[in-house]
């Protein structure tokens, strides 16, 4: 087991009529992996930390780019291989309770822009199109689902990660990262949470 | 306007055979109203937004946000909490995407990302902080990014 100790200091002088010094630390025991590794932004939504793969951990992340307009944002794709559609708007899958009326939907068969129309039952749901490629089964499609961090050239965030940790609405919390400008890269270190 | 410059560091003497952790990063942001000084609530508080949300939906700004679980039960404002399930739940303010949990004595800094249309274009966005067990005392600050 080793320590890690994350220090962060928030500071101003002109944000209100007192200064902001804030100065927290905390100490962390941690194992197992740790990942220190440096990806490239680009408009997919590309995953690089699988939940599955970690137990809860603490992430560092930071956007390398100089230039104003190479935004990275970071959310988490949700996937399912178990889609079966035949040129239609329906497509049925093992378990819907990932979904939300609006996600953009990508995949073979899959026309551009779509989206998810209204989930009908717990195991279907209407695309906003009809798919196309004929009578396709067990597809992997990707589910657009909610960005949380929006970094900016230089900024960087740290955070828990929940990673594997179970949620209640079956949530997947891997993190994928894209970008609407440029190629730029962010820095990833994730270290994983001792056993306790 | 106002100037913002966070600082983390993480350092570790263990972590690697032979290498030493010691990363130290900073930056300089500019930020303007709405915001915070460092504040403080309970994760069942009604700051102005409903309770536990520090950020409504639809927030079209992008904010950069500081969290920190004290360790202390709501209840009294005093007793360490220390209940395996007394973690925090960091969400979009209707709750329904989880993103981070905090438990005693853990911190978090980050941008938070603007309201995005999507699911169903009524939300996402926003930020709700949940009770895992018991509800507990958080520490805070927002600011938005000018």
């Amino acid at each position: 087991m080793a320590t890690l100790t994350p220090t962060l200091t928030l500071a101003s002088s002109d944000m209100n009529g007192d200064v902001l010094n804030l100065s927290v630390t905390d100490t962390l025991a941690v194992l197992g992996q740790v990942t220190t590794k440096q990806v490239v932004a680009s408009a997919t939504n590309t995953v690089f930390a699988t939940a599955a793969n970690y137990t809860k951990s603490y992430v560092y992340i930071k956007n390398h780019s100089t230039v104003a307009a190479e935004i990275i944002t970071i959310g988490n794709p949700s996937i399912d291989a178990t889609c079966d559609y035949n040129n239609d708007p329906t497509i049925a899958m093992d378990a819907t309770n990932i979904l939300r009326f609006g996600m953009t939907v990508s995949g073979t068969g899959i026309p551009a822009a779509a989206t998810v129309a209204s989930i009908t039952s717990a195991t279907a749901f209407e695309l906003s199109a009809s798919t196309t490629g004929g009578n396709l089964a067990n597809q992997t499609l990707t589910f657009g689902t909610d960005e949380y961090f929006k970094l900016g050239a230089g900024e960087f965030a740290f955070f828990p990660w929940m990673a594997s940790e179970a949620t209640a609405a079956s949530q997947d919390v891997s993190l994928a990262l894209k970008t609407a400008s440029g190629s730029p890269v962010l820095e990833v270190r994730i270290y994983q949470e001792a056993a306790s | 306007m106002a100037t913002l410059t966070p600082t983390l560091t993480l350092a570790s003497t263990d972590i690697f055979a032979g290498q030493p952790l010691n990363l130290s990063v900073t930056d300089t942001l500019t930020v303007s109203a709405p915001m915070t000084d460092i504040s403080r609530m309970n994760t069942n508080d009604n700051i102005g937004n409903g309770v536990g949300i520090l950020l409504p939906e639809a927030t079209t700004d992008t904010y950069f946000i500081y969290l920190k679980h004290t360790g202390v039960l709501a209840s009294d404002g005093i007793t360490a909490a220390n209940a395996g399930d007394d973690f925090v739940i960091v969400t979009n303010a209707d709750g329904d995407t989880d993103f981070i949990r905090l438990y005693p004595g853990e911190f978090a800094f980050f941008p938070l990302n603007v309201f995005d249309g999507s699911d169903g274009g009524v939300e996402v966005g926003g930020l709700k902080v949940e009770k895992g067990g018991a509800d507990v005392q958080i520490n805070y600050g927002f600011w938005k990014r000018s």
